[in-house]
């Protein structure tokens, strides 16, 4: 047995789920190594909250297998898995104190009462609230109920984590803060956690690995870099990160042809026939400024102009249906304003394509 | 000047609803301090109350039906009503209407419809009333319940207390029913106070509980029926009352002794 064979925590074997006609998981295999934090990312509605309440026992109607450590648990139910969850929705129980609802699980246990305090001190600890034990949920802010909800699922020592969207409800400043504190937590623990979201910045920022879901299939899996600079799919390329598309023919030698260049097409794109039109997929940060009179780049308009720190965002029409968006740094971006021309050019080796 | 008229408007319609509350039941117990032939007031009403030999085995009774119609709705209607909101969304408004139908059914048919399909055991005892009695009760405890579910997250809260272990009966137990136990308690005092109260249902069952005791008795004795009533009002307040300073009281002493735990913990 390889050394990565006997490492796999969960093992996700072909899962299925159907309602009525509607499929909304189909064929779904995943791998978790022990430790490792993976976060599903995709649209609503893509399946991944599926595959994350079928791992928790939470949705038996499915149809494929699940092993943890190497055991089918297909049959269990939820309250023998032995898994951690924090949901979307606040769902700390009301009539406990903060310290009750991080007891609960090893009260259910029969834990004796002095270890589970003292377990629940700890954990209340680690996520700064060890002050708030005796406050109800109620007394508690959103990023305070989350840390409490993340407390409790860690306190049955759960074989793994699932995160459901635990950071939707809260705003911008505190859903930055508890995910750091959340994979801070997760690397300290070693837990092996499988997170939720549709928040690209979230998956990317905290996990080992990301896969991007989309109609109840997993489109690719890879570590966030990857992802972003190797995706295989179109859909994977426009979903991760900021995508142009900018309409472009396919010449006869598999390459593209695109504001006046011509770039080989990626062996990751969809095979096309030559002088189809389609759209190129180009990040913004593969655009860069050209000369005016350089044959090979396509001049344009700046339409819109974005400063976001370091970084400056142009938003340029080329004439073509969308405004295309170039990034450069702020320094540079100074000489250049809204109404002045500038000439496009890409920078990347190889492009993909999508349908025009 | 806005606040101020919202206050003032506030304070008044507070006036107005405890005058409409506060005035009839001052004026019943005013008429039951009467004394026959206008010669003061006296509690000579009440003394009578308790010189009539029926009377605790009545009231006895009635106690007892309230206490097992509250125990039928406890273990029959808030298990129901939260599986309802857990598992049959798609049924809501079906139940919801069979719910309100004890109120558009008449007694009459109720009363032998209802006996009909009881088993004979049952029919014999007259504590074949709880179960009508719950039936009665079921528009009010059912919306009550409705209403308590409705305002909590009830399946997050089940997934999650299921996902740390917990089996669903210790869920309903630990989790279920402490959230909506306000809304619970609505419903037993609710049960309790229809049952303790209900006339026509029993009257036509030929049973006698202490309502049905009271209008027999109050065809010779028109000011102690009325303090009789009071008796009744008054003691079924002072009995809800008791109950919920208990459970404040609990509430406080449990507070008060993980305060120390979590104290003791720290240092």
């Amino acid at each position: 047995m390889s050394s990565k064979k006997a490492d796999i925590k969960v093992n996700l074997e072909n899962l299925s789920r159907h309602y009525g006609s509607v499929a909304a998981l189909q064929d779904f295999s995943l791998e978790m190594t022990t430790g490792e934090m993976v976060s599903l990312l995709g649209p609503s509605g893509c399946g991944k909250t599926t595959v994350l309440r079928i791992l928790g026992g939470l949705d038996p109607n499915h149809q494929g297998k699940i092993f943890v450590d190497g055991e089918d648990i297909t049959g269990l139910p939820s309250d023998k898995r032995n898994m951690g969850m924090v949901f979307q929705a606040y769902s700390l129980f009301p009539n406990m104190t903060v310290a009750e609802n991080v007891e609960y699980g090893l009260r259910v246990r029969k834990i004796n009462h002095e270890v589970r305090r003292k377990k629940s001190m700890e954990l209340l600890e680690m996520v700064h609230l060890s002050h708030r034990g005796n406050a109800y949920p109620n007394q508690l802010s959103g990023g305070q109920q989350q840390r409490v909800a993340l407390a409790r699922a860690l306190a049955i020592s759960p074989k793994v984590l699932l995160l459901d969207e635990p950071l939707s409800a809260l705003d911008a400043q505190v859903r930055v803060q508890i995910r750091e504190e959340i994979r801070r937590i997760q690397l300290e623990t070693e837990t092996t956690t499988l997170f939720v979201t549709h928040d690209q910045e979230e998956a990317m920022s905290v996990s080992d690995r990301v896969g991007v879901m989309n109609a109840g299939q997993l489109e690719q899996i890879d570590s966030p870099a990857v992802l972003y600079n190797k995706p295989k799919t179109a859909f994977v390329a426009s979903f991760v990160g900021v995508t142009n598309r900018i309409p472009a023919e396919i010449d006869g030698k598999g390459r593209v042809r695109v504001l006046n260049q011509k770039i080989d097409l990626s062996k990751n794109s969809r095979s096309a026939q030559e002088g189809e039109k389609v759209m190129a997929l180009v990040r913004p940060e593969n655009l860069t400024l050209a000369d005016e009179f350089d044959s090979e780049s396509k001049p344009g308009l700046v339409i819109t102009k974005s400063f976001l720190g370091p970084l400056t965002k142009l938003g340029v029409d080329l004439g073509t249906e969308n405004l295309v968006y170039i990034n450069m740094t702020s320094q540079e971006a100074r000489k250049i304003e809204v109404g002045n021309r500038v000439a496009l050019k890409i920078t990347s080796e190889e492009l993909m394509v999508a349908n025009g | 000047m806005k606040s101020r008229i919202f206050s003032a408007t506030r304070y008044l319609i507070l006036g107005l609803g405890l005058i409409f509350f506060i005035f009839p039941v001052a004026a019943a117990i005013e008429f039951s301090l009467r004394s026959y032939g206008n010669k003061g007031h006296t509690f000579a009403n009440y003394s009578w109350i308790f010189q009539q030999e029926d009377f605790f085995t009545n009231i006895t009774i009635s106690l007892k039906l309230a206490v097992l119609s509250a125990v039928i709705t406890l273990i029959t209607v808030v298990p129901a009503v939260t599986f309802l909101h857990l598992e049959g969304q798609r049924y809501k408004r079906i139940f919801e209407f069979l719910a309100i139908l004890p109120l558009v059914v008449p007694v009459v048919s109720l009363a032998i419809g209802a006996q009909k399909a009881m088993p004979t055991f049952i029919q014999n005892s007259q504590y074949e009333l709880a179960f009508f009695y719950v039936i009665i009760a079921i528009p009010y405890t059912f919306q009550s319940l409705n209403v308590g579910l409705t305002s909590i997250p009830l399946k997050t809260l089940v997934e999650a207390s299921r996902s740390l272990g917990a089996s669903f009966g210790k869920t309903v137990t630990a989790v279920i029913v402490p959230a909506i136990r306000s809304a619970i308690n609505a419903a037993i005092f609710l049960a309790v106070t229809l049952s303790f109260g209900e006339f026509t249902l029993t009257s036509l069952l030929h049973w006698e509980t202490f309502p049905v005791w009271i209008t027999r008795v109050s065809q010779g004795n028109v000011l102690g029926s009325i303090a009789l009533s009071m008796f009744s009002l008054i003691g079924a307040w002072s009995l809800l009352i008791l109950v919920q300073s208990l459970q404040n009281v609990q509430k406080q002493r449990r507070a008060k002794s993980q305060v120390e735990e979590i104290e003791e913990v720290l240092t």
